[in-house]
């Protein structure tokens, strides 16, 4: 009689890349999972939630797949099973499962799709002033934080936050457009 | 974006500014999903949002300055020291923390299961190409692959670390060295982490938040050597180059700055000198400093204290205000309320030298001083008008409310005002106030969620509880262990576990029923029923000692009778125990009659108390001429019941008569059953109402069995009258509507036996017309055994003297008589709830591991925490104890903490900043020596409240003008030196209760149930589950919605929209100290909100009625209440060119103008030209918008 044995794995049994690839899909994971939580630090508390589970199961994953959709179905989970708590913790309602499946559905990605983004965003930041490339760039490549920002531009912070939208938005758009020229 | 409406829009644009840059409060998260909420165009764009940063953040730095796009240098740009560092802890957003993703790994790497199939057991997937990068050995462990993973991941926002200490840009180390102010910060922020209070964390057995763990002897390692930091492991450890040996770990990511390095070397080489954390110390009274003596600012202690700190600064303090914003300021702070032009005129007036210290006399004297007050207690003690939980219903708790208002008002002694809150039930003789007081341990929020799991539950009170009471009286927050020992502060979750063994030993139920008063209360009758009730009371207990007496001297029985309880009053019996007869037999007081047996009725043997029947369905028994049941008499229905061998819908019994005007009413009464096995009893009015009662589905009679069933009712004309008790013991009811029956019967019915009861049995059936004590009802349920030979010698002994002996007999009815009085009493008179301590154990808890209430480890008895001092001597082991050691004049922390509170709440900043947190982790006192001279003041004055707040307010300090200079807004940003007088945005209550004030609306009335002034409609029916009692809003009518605020009712779920969006809490949990933020609702509130528009109506109706046609005049008057201050003549001016321009626009819309006047409860003035008031009523509403109104200046 066939008997499962428990087995320990070591770190090269895991699919090789599986690591890097995970690592890779990080920051495209950070903001998937702030979408759904609308909260940093409960984003923080789902991705690695998200993480810890993508590890344990990884020899549920199997190479070839989209690896990108895996985790990102763990995550769309544990972000769900969150807000029920939140839900029960306060007694209602805010977010139901309905509008969870609405914002975890991904639009039908092709491969390399978050690289060509990347690469029409990169066209895109030529497109503005220097000073507001310097800006979106200390904030979001660099990771400066607003606050400290601010106190360089001598502006207030929610002013900045308010600018740095507006690029941000330019930028969104700007990225549509070239993506739909191609 | 144009979604719907472009308020919506706009907030939504904002929330889309806002959610990278910074953590989004709950509130605005909340107005996230509701924006989103049906709305796909809005989901797009969230969506969108978050990919855009989700691509930058991917970027690359290097290549971007390759394709020729801007990035700045990377050296760090030091911050100014204007900079908030709260701001600066909270705003990094660590993604991945990496410590504590490698400590939850390590739990789970272990775990893994080997592939599925048998096929693949053999080393499943090859590694052919690695990147390079990544390189693992062949030897890793999935816990170091782990780690380097994470190690690996992006970490944006920790690339540009600026120091960490910002007091380090501002000092240099050749500066002298402070262990509290200076080096414990380091050790509690970058080591307490893993060498803290903590023991499960804590690594190589070092504990640096002690100072025998700092320097003790770890296998020849010191951490510290006082004088040698070459020898000093710790100095070896920080500076250590190798990532493997380095302190802290660099996965912690919490780097020593090189100031920080240099601080703990100088410190140690000055000698190491250790102090205790500054808060757990007690307070002794400093000396007054010296060179400010004499100096002409310094009015009292508090002024000496700034004033040094002040020059310490180079600053210095502002001149007085004048007399109307000093006048206004002190009324605001003192009472909530703005000063009416008659005490204003009396104020600036007044020529004697004291004049102000008058005016603050006087104003402490008022009644709205212990309103003003009671308030920010409220907060604290997270007072609400409903349990916060599931139904959400309405909670009895006003009483509690006014008593504190009182206390405050009679300057109760902070110490005693604390004692009676947390023990007043324990004190000797403790008197019906000190009851009521102890309501302050009931406010947390509770459930009956039927579900929940009533331990679980009772965890979570305990918890909360414990919560409340450390953070209000001693700035702790011990919440943080409950899972787990504190990581900063030296509270274990043993020490949590046995300050919460005060709290577990209440007399409370874990579910609280949805009533509002869940017991214990204490009854508050009012008027003559007051005079009763004591009566009653009084009565209740001398019968409760006789009966017993007579039942312990009763001898055992030798026969029992037809009857296992006296006879008196039976109207009705059917034993259905004869056997064979093809009729049953009734008695109908005590007339025997025949009743043929129907069909679908059969008999059966098998009752416990001998023969009975059982039906089939549709077989129904009816008895005729039965006699009505009378709401203003007791009854009691006593039967044997077999539950159907099914759960279904049933009715067991009912007799109704038709009613009501057109005949299509029913009147009488019906005992159900429903599917889901709750069984109900309703009493039918015909037009006039219906009022059930229902055991519900989790108290439910068994299915398909026999047992005991007796309804009881004394008469008390409410829905608590009745009352069901299954085998003799009570049932819990859930109350529906809490309804008082206020109709009678009417008309007459036979009463009906079955109808709908398949496969249901009965016998025994008696029907009294007098209530059934517990003994009786304990003996009608044991008749079975009692008719036994060898039933047992006590239940023969109790049916000898309950149903036998003449003389019990008239004192038990005596007794039931009681009851009716008391439940017609105590539904009609408020109540309270209140903490009781449990009689049949003693105060204890279980260290329950992860904070689970099921997991349960160490049972502890009560003590405080070993880091503070201990409890006096003799202090009883209970809340009592604990309220004493609270309230000792030597405890380090009460009065500090107290004391920081009525500071805050004059100045608006605690001299220490947290005020929810003394521990190490919160802020640091700004004015640590004047925090001491004021909390020993406080304890030498007899804990006196109004004298700390005189003091406060008529010092230099608090008088001084707000006006600021480009110079003090750079050396103290946020005032902490007071460099100037408080200025603030005012609290929610006060910005409304002003506007009522200014405007004559304000109703004045005192105490009593709270009230429900205008909202929204549909605000709680979006909460509300759907059996809630507080579902639908009903506003109130009349004066009472111009009460102030603090009487306003407080749903939890959903507090009063004018108070939440000026930043009140949610009263769910303790708060000591509100948020304040400025949003664009509260413009909305300040221009729209109907009673904002209504007081703006009801000002202008009195400019135009004093001031008819000098409109410079009523523009005077008008400002003069509204502001505290005579108008200067630019705002003159600007006033009167907007009249115009609204009497302009009016003119040209009168519809609008009758309109707007209509707005709120109060109709318009009509002797006035609607078109004029209109326009004055806008001018009205600017004023009230005016930012020297919505802020204290």
């Amino acid at each position: 009689m066939y008997t499962e044995t428990m087995q320990v794995l070591t770190a090269s049994d895991i699919p090789f890349d599986f690591d890097a690839e995970l690592t890779g899909l990080q920051s495209e994971l950070k903001y998937f999972v702030l979408s759904l939580t609308g909260s940093i630090h409960d984003a923080e508390e789902v991705i690695q939630e998200t993480n810890r589970i993508a590890l344990q199961k990884v020899a549920d994953f199997e190479p070839g797949t989209n690896l990108k959709a895996w985790v990102f179905t763990i995550a769309s989970r544990q972000a769900k099973a969150f807000h029920r708590n939140l839900t029960k913790k306060r007694g209602f309602e805010i977010v139901d499962d309905e509008m969870m499946a609405h914002l975890a559905e991904e639009e039908e990605e092709s491969d390399g799709a978050f690289e060509r983004e990347q690469e029409a965003l990169v066209e895109c930041l030529k497109l503005l002033r220097p000073a507001h490339q310097e800006l979106v760039t200390s904030r979001y490549v660099q990771g400066r934080r607003v606050a400290d920002l601010a106190v360089e531009q001598d502006t207030h912070p929610n002013a900045l936050a308010q600018k740095l939208f507006r690029i941000r938005t330019r930028l969104a758009e700007c990225i549509e457009n070239r993506l739909k020229e191609a | 974006m144009k979604f719907s409406n472009p308020e919506d829009d706009r907030e939504f644009d904002s929330l889309l500014a806002a959610f990278s840059e910074r953590e989004l409060t709950s509130w605005e998260q909340d107005r996230l999903w509701t924006l989103l909420k049906n709305c796909p165009e809005r989901v797009e764009e969230w969506k969108r949002q978050c990919r855009v940063v989700a691509l930058l953040e991917g970027l690359d730095e290097g290549a971007l300055a390759e394709e020729g796009i801007a990035v700045s240098p990377t050296n760090v740009v030091p911050l100014p020291a204007a900079c908030d560092e709260k701001v600066k802890r909270r705003l990094p957003m660590r993604w991945i923390s990496g410590a504590a993703v490698v400590a939850m790994i390590g739990i789970v790497a272990f775990l893994f299961s080997g592939p599925k199939s048998p096929e693949q057991t053999t080393t499943p997937v090859v590694a052919a190409a690695r990147p390079e990068k990544l390189e693992p050995r062949e030897t890793e462990s999935i816990q170091e692959k782990y780690e380097r993973t994470v190690a690996a991941l992006p970490m944006t926002a920790s690339k540009q670390r600026p120091p960490t200490s910002f007091a380090s840009l501002s000092k240099t180390p050749d500066e002298s060295v402070d262990f509290n102010n200076d080096i414990r910060p380091i050790l509690a922020d970058k080591c307490y982490h893993c060498h803290g209070p903590d023991e499960k964390s804590r690594k190589a057995d070092l504990r640096l938040d002690m100072e025998e763990g700092a320097f003790a002897d770890l296998d020849g390692h010191f951490a510290f050597v006082a004088g040698d930091a070459e020898k000093s492991e710790a100095v070896i450890r920080i500076y250590e180059e190798d990532p493997d040996s380095v302190m802290p770990p660099p996965d912690f990511h919490k780097e020593l700055s090189d100031w920080e390095k240099a601080k703990i070397v100088q410190w140690i080489e000055a000698g190491a000198e250790w102090e205790g954390h500054w808060s757990f110390e007690k307070p002794e009274r400093p000396k007054l400093p010296a060179d400010v003596k004499g100096d002409p600012w310094v009015r009292n202690e508090i002024d000496a204290f700034v004033l040094r700190k002040l020059k310490e600064k180079g600053l210095s303090p502002n001149k007085d205000a004048d007399r109307y914003i000093l006048a206004r300021r002190a009324a605001l702070d003192i009472t909530g309320l703005p000063p009416t032009p008659e005490e204003l005129k009396a104020f600036v007036e007044d020529e004697s030298e004291d004049a102000y210290e008058k005016y603050v006399d006087r104003l402490l004297a008022s009644p709205h001083y212990g309103e003003h007050r009671a308030r920010f207690w409220l907060d604290a003690a997270r007072y609400g008008d409903t349990h916060g939980l599931h139904l959400d219903n309405y909670r009895e708790m006003w009483p509690w409310r006014d008593w504190v208002i009182q206390a405050f008002n009679e300057n109760m002694p902070f110490d005693e005002f604390a004692r009676e809150q947390i023990a007043g039930d324990l004190m000797p003789n403790a008197t019906r106030d000190q009851r009521i007081a102890t309501g302050f341990s009931r406010c947390n929020v509770s459930s009956s969620e039927g579900g929940s799991i009533p331990e679980e539950l009772a965890v979570r009170y305990m918890v909360d509880r414990v919560e409340t009471t450390a953070t209000v009286f001693l700035g702790l927050t011990a919440g943080c262990a409950v899972c787990h020992d504190h990581k900063y502060d030296p509270i274990s979750q043993k020490d949590f576990y046995s300050l919460a063994a005060f709290f577990n030993n209440n007399a409370d139920p874990a579910m609280d029923g949805n009533q509002k008063d869940t017991p214990p209360v204490v009854v508050l009758p009012e008027g003559e029923m007051a005079i009763e009730w004591s009566g009653l009371m009084k009565r209740r207990a001398e019968l409760r000692v006789e009966m017993a007496k007579e039942r312990a001297s009763a001898v055992p029985a030798k026969q029992i009778g037809a009857h296992p309880v006296g006879d008196d009053a039976l109207r009705l019996w059917m034993p259905m125990d004869e056997m064979g007869d093809e009729a049953l037999a009734v008695w109908v007081d005590g007339k025997e009659q025949e009743i043929p047996l129907p069909e679908k009725v059969n008999r059966i043997k098998d009752s416990p108390v001998g023969p009975g029947i059982v039906f089939e369905e549709g077989g129904a028994v009816a008895i005729p001429n039965p006699g009505m049941f009378n709401p203003d008499r007791a009854f009691s229905i006593s039967f044997w019941v077999r539950t159907p061998d099914e759960v279904r819908s049933s009715t067991l019994m009912q007799q109704l008569a038709k009613a009501g005007k057109d005949g299509k009413k029913q009147s009488g009464f019906k005992l159900t059953q429903s599917v889901q096995g709750g069984t109900q009893f309703e009493f039918c009015g015909g037009d006039d109402g219906l009022v059930r009662s229902l055991l519900p589905g989790e108290e439910a009679l068994d299915p398909n069995k026999w047992q005991h069933l007796l309804i009881r009712y004394s008469g008390g004309r409410s829905e608590s009258a009745l009352e069901f008790l299954v085998n003799g013991k009570r049932r819990p009811l859930r109350p529906g509507t809490e309804d008082l029956i206020d109709f009678d019967f009417e008309g007459d019915a036979p009463l009906q036996l079955g109808t709908s009861f398949k496969s249901g049995g009965m016998s025994q059936l008696r029907i009294f017309d007098r209530w059934m004590t517990d003994e009786e009802a304990r003996l009608l349920a044991s008749e079975n055994v009692l008719r036994k030979p060898d039933a047992p010698e006590s239940l023969k002994k109790l049916y000898a003297a309950v149903a036998d002996d003449p003389d019990y007999r008239d004192l038990s009815r005596e007794f039931a008589h009681t009851q009716c009085r008391r439940d017609y009493i105590a539904f009609r008179s408020p109540t309270t709830m209140v903490m009781q301590e449990r009689t049949d154990s003693e105060p204890e808890a279980f260290v329950l591991e992860r904070g689970e209430y099921d997991k349960k480890g160490e049972k502890v008895k009560p003590a405080v925490p070993a880091v503070l001092p201990p409890m006096p001597k003799g202090a009883p082991r209970n809340r009592l104890g604990l309220a004493e050691w609270i309230t000792m004049p030597s405890h380090p922390l009460t009065a500090r903490v107290t004391v920081n509170r009525l500071w805050q709440q004059t100045f608006g900043r605690g001299l220490v900043l947290t005020a929810e947190d003394f521990g190490t982790m919160g802020e640091k006192p700004t004015h640590p020596e004047l925090l001491d001279w004021l909390a020993t003041e406080f304890v030498e004055s007899g804990w006196d409240v109004k004298h700390m707040i005189r003091l406060m307010v008529t010092s230099s300090a608090y008088r001084q003008s707000s006006v600021s200079t480009e110079e003090k807004i750079g050396a103290d940003s946020d005032n902490r030196y007071l460099s100037r007088g408080p200025r603030r945005r005012l609290d929610a209550e006060v910005i409304r209760d002003q506007a009522l004030a200014v405007s004559g609306l304000l109703n004045e009335k005192m105490g009593g149930p709270s009230v429900k002034p205008p909202q929204p409609q549909g605000l709680w029916v979006v909460v509300a589950q759907g059996g809630s009692n507080t579902k639908d809003f009903q506003q109130d009518t009349g004066e009472d919605v111009y009460r102030r605020s603090v009487y306003t009712y407080w749903k939890k779920t959903a507090p009063p929209p004018p108070m939440a969006i000026f930043n009140a809490p949610s009263r769910e949990s303790c708060t000591v100290r509100r948020e304040r933020t400025n949003t664009p609702l509260q413009a909305l509130v300040l221009m729209n909100e109907v009673q904002f528009v209504e007081a703006a109506r009801e000002l202008a109706e009195m400019g135009v009625r004093n001031y008819p046609d000098d409109r410079r005049g009523r523009l005077k008057d008008m400002t003069l209440r509204v502001t505290g201050r005579p108008v200067n003549p630019t705002d003159l001016e600007t006033l009167q060119y907007a009249a115009s321009e609204f009497r302009e626009y009016f003119d040209k819309s009168p519809e609008s103008a009758k309109e707007l006047i209509a707005t709120g409860d109060s109709p318009p003035d009509e002797s006035l030209n609607p078109v004029e008031l209109a326009a004055w009523t806008m001018v009205a509403n600017t004023l009230l918008n005016r930012d020297d109104v919505i802020n204290e200046n």
